[in-house]
């Protein structure tokens, strides 16, 4: 499967979110996409799942505009958005339940995939509790298993593993991973460490321009004669012009 | 199969998300308490649900008045709160993300549209078996031993049925179109169906083209229509005075009995209703091209630039918090020119119109416009988000509520100020107390039911209750120039239960911050 952006832009009147954008993706391999926040990350992911439609350019599945035909991509796609959308009042069986009418799947096939997502997910004991009653991680997981239903092609995640447990996201990780192999998995977080870990390939967006578009590894290797690492004693003042990218606390002092 | 199944899942889904908030069982509970409310009195005890000429009739003096009178005052008024009630179920969907999860889907927009009607179908229908039962035992406990037949009994409740139609699909409609989308639009839908009502009341013989039979959505027409048959099998001629929900009347002597025999079929007022369905079915599919397949990014800046004109949710700005101006710009901010012109035309209205039409009519529409204001009291900061954050600020719950409060009354007595000043210089200082201790109970109610249920729902409903009932009983505030036993012993209860509701608000908030230090 094959998704084609291409000379995509969004304008939000004069303000410019994605500018020009062309790039292409393809199954096999799960893709992070990271930026600033207002890099243009969730307007890129809301024209691709069609929530959005483009200011110009076009996006190709297989060959078909979903720009014109937005019922090819809604077919094929699995979509969670950064605010993970429940009914309170609902347990997480019937609002999985609910998804997959809406997907139109087939009732004993539903039944199937949600068993195997809600074990995977490590839900199935709290079935027939109330949304409204889950933790915030509860319910991340909850929407990322009713993006999952119906096996969709082409899966489109905004920061699906913020406010989960360091377990609970190498979990999800290994998960998108699998599903990877044969499918386009798109991945949108801040978390570096989920595309370090998971993503064979990474776009970089700057103010809705690709800035890089690559493997992870190729990006280190930009980095290379302008990186270093070194350790300060503790309590040391940063010199003027130096940028940190992290720090960590050890013995010795600050790395 | 595949939209079947779509709008089947879609309908369970929202239906059962319904009945399960608090909501539905306050909703459930007035209308089982009005059906106990709704039973005509033989006796002229100064209200009354159901008069038919009572020089000639006995009141409510068979069983089957109590199904007639139920289905009447109980059907419209299911129709007016069951509006209020169903209304906004698609912009709670797209205020939950719910809506942008089935945009994305396969589902069509017609079924994803047609599975909320069915939705909202079933709860008014529920609604309206739970007024028909609670009619049921009112009957049996009334009049016990005496059974009327079942046509008898189910046929006026059955005529409310298409109405029902109707208004859900109206409901839709209203949630999808572009003007009314926002809680102006809502003001104005309200206004819409309250209108709608009073012209079918007071369309006597004329019809043209039978449109007020055909959007009789409470079926009143129908069932006057049978009453009236009903008169002329006892007495030789139709009935020329039927009123509900009314105040004294004269009664004469040898007066007979009058028993009803449900609704008179009649092939008209059968395709009245059938034209009503069709109708409403038409424009659930219309609706449904209305509801946006995705959303253009230019027209999302402009709804930016308007202030969040578009947002399902006020942000409340933190650093004004407990501000009176403040407060003020949450309240009435968001409403459109036009909401402002129509909350003009009703003050100017009110100013120089006369008294009676002011008591019966335009007072109660002036406070029904009023209702995106005073609904949003109390209940903004849960839905927000910033109860939590207050509660961490000292005495900044009870500070933002008492100031909440006190817009809200400014806003009541503004729009009660030219009936107040008529009554001042008239010198009906009884009645100008009682339009006082009202200014005073509606935002107070408003803010005790906002916060207590963390939802503005419960208070639009009931509010739509208090203003129709006004409109046909004016005497449930214009009292009289004087003040007599009952009518000072309804003020005096007003104002305590308006006093308690704001105490209890506020000492709730203060506790709300004791505990959460």
């Amino acid at each position: 499967m094959n998704l084609e952006i291409q000379n995509l832009t969004v304008k939000y009147g004069r303000f410019t979110a994605i500018s020009d954008l062309s790039l292409t993706l393809h199954s096999g391999g799960l893709t992070g996409l990271v930026g600033a926040n207002g890099a243009g990350k969730s307007t890129l992911l809301k024209a691709i799942s069609t929530l959005l439609r483009p200011t110009s350019g076009q996006i190709l599945l297989d060959g078909i505009n979903i720009c014109k035909k937005p019922g090819a991509m809604r077919h094929v796609l699995g979509y969670l958005p950064q605010n993970v959308p429940f009914y309170p009042n609902l347990s997480a069986w019937e609002y999985l339940i609910f998804l997959t009418s809406v997907k139109g799947l087939d009732e004993k096939k539903a039944e199937r995939q949600i068993r195997s997502l809600m074990a995977a997910l490590h839900l199935s004991d709290v079935g027939k509790k109330h949304l409204a009653d889950f933790s915030g991680g509860m319910r991340q997981r909850v929407g990322i298993a009713g993006a999952l239903l119906g096996d969709p092609k082409v899966i489109i995640f905004d920061e699906p593993t913020a406010g989960l447990d360091p377990t609970e996201r190498v979990a999800v990780r290994n998960l998108l991973m699998r599903l990877a192999a044969d499918r386009i998995v798109l991945l949108s977080t801040h978390i570096v460490s989920d595309v370090e870990a998971a993503a064979s390939s990474l776009i970089l967006l700057k103010k809705g321009k690709v800035l890089y578009y690559g493997s992870p590894e190729d990006l280190a290797g930009y980095a290379e004669g302008h990186v270093w690492q070194c350790a300060v004693p503790s309590l040391s003042t940063i010199p003027e012009g130096v940028t940190v990218s992290s720090a960590v606390q050890g013995k010795s002092g600050i790395v | 199969m595949k939209g079947s199944h779509g709008i089947l899942g879609t309908a369970k889904a929202d239906f059962l998300e319904r009945v399960r908030k608090f909501s539905f069982f306050g909703m459930a509970a007035l209308l089982v308490f009005t059906a106990f409310w709704f039973v005509p009195r033989t006796s002229n005890s100064g209200f009354s649900v159901l008069v038919i000429e009572p020089e000639r009739f006995l009141q409510g003096s068979d069983p089957s008045w109590i199904p007639m009178a139920s289905a009447m005052c109980g059907g419209m008024l299911l129709c007016l709160i069951g509006f209020a009630y169903i209304k906004n179920s698609v912009q709670h969907d797209l205020s939950l993300g719910i809506f942008h999860v089935v945009q994305v889907s396969p589902l069509k927009r017609s079924a994803y549209l047609f599975g909320k009607f069915l939705s909202n179908f079933l709860l008014l229908l529920l609604f309206l078996g739970l007024l028909t039962a609670a009619s049921f035992v009112t009957m049996i406990i009334r009049f016990p031993g005496k059974l009327i037949s079942l046509y008898s009994f189910f046929s006026p409740f059955l005529c409310v049925i298409p109405g029902l139609l109707f208004v859900d699909a109206f409901a839709l409609f209203t949630d999808c179109a572009p003007g009314f989308r926002r809680s102006s639009g809502f003001s104005f839908a309200v206004f819409l169906v309250f209108f709608t009502c009073v012209l079918t009341f007071n369309c006597f013989d004329y019809n043209p083209y039978r449109l007020f039979s055909i959007f009789d959505f409470s079926g009143y027409l129908w069932m006057r229509n049978s009453i009236s048959e009903a008169a002329k099998a006892v007495s030789g001629s139709p009935i020329t005075q039927i009123n509900i929900l009314t105040g004294f009347y004269t009664r004469g002597q040898n007066l007979q009995r009058l028993p009803f025999c449900g609704l008179v079929p009649s092939a008209a007022f059968l395709s009245d209703k059938a034209i009503l369905t069709v109708f409403s079915l038409l424009l659930v599919f219309l609706s449904s091209f209305m509801l946006p397949k995705s959303q253009k990014a230019a027209a999302l800046s402009v709804k930016r630039k308007a202030g969040k004109a578009g947002d399902t949710q006020t942000k409340i700005p933190p650093f004004h918090f407990g501000l009176a101006h403040s407060e003020a710009a949450i309240l009435l901010k968001d409403q459109p020119g036009f909401w402002w012109v129509a909350a003009a035309a009703l003050w100017i209205a009110n100013c120089f119109s006369p008294m009676d039409a002011v008591r019966s009519a335009l007072f109660p529409l002036a406070f029904a416009w009023m209702l995106p204001a005073f609904s949003r009291m109390g209940c903004l900061e849960y839905q927000t988000g910033m109860a939590s954050v207050l509660c961490t600020i000292s005495g900044a719950p009870a500070r933002q509520a008492l100031s909440c409060w006190h817009i809200g009354f400014s806003i009541s007595v503004l729009t009660a100020l030219p009936v107040l000043l008529r009554l001042l210089f008239s010198g009906s200082f009884a009645e100008l107390a009682s339009v006082l201790v009202f200014t005073v109970f509606i935002p107070s109610a408003a803010l005790f039911l906002g916060d207590r249920t963390k939802t503005n729902r419960p208070f639009e409903v009931l509010f739509l209750v208090f203003c129709f009932l006004i409109m046909n009983v004016p005497q449930l505030i214009f009292i009289g120039r004087f003040f007599t036993a009952t009518s000072a012993l309804q003020v005096a209860v007003a104002a305590v239960a308006a006093a308690a509701m704001m105490l209890f608000t506020f000492l709730r908030k203060r506790m709300s911050y004791l505990s959460a230090a």
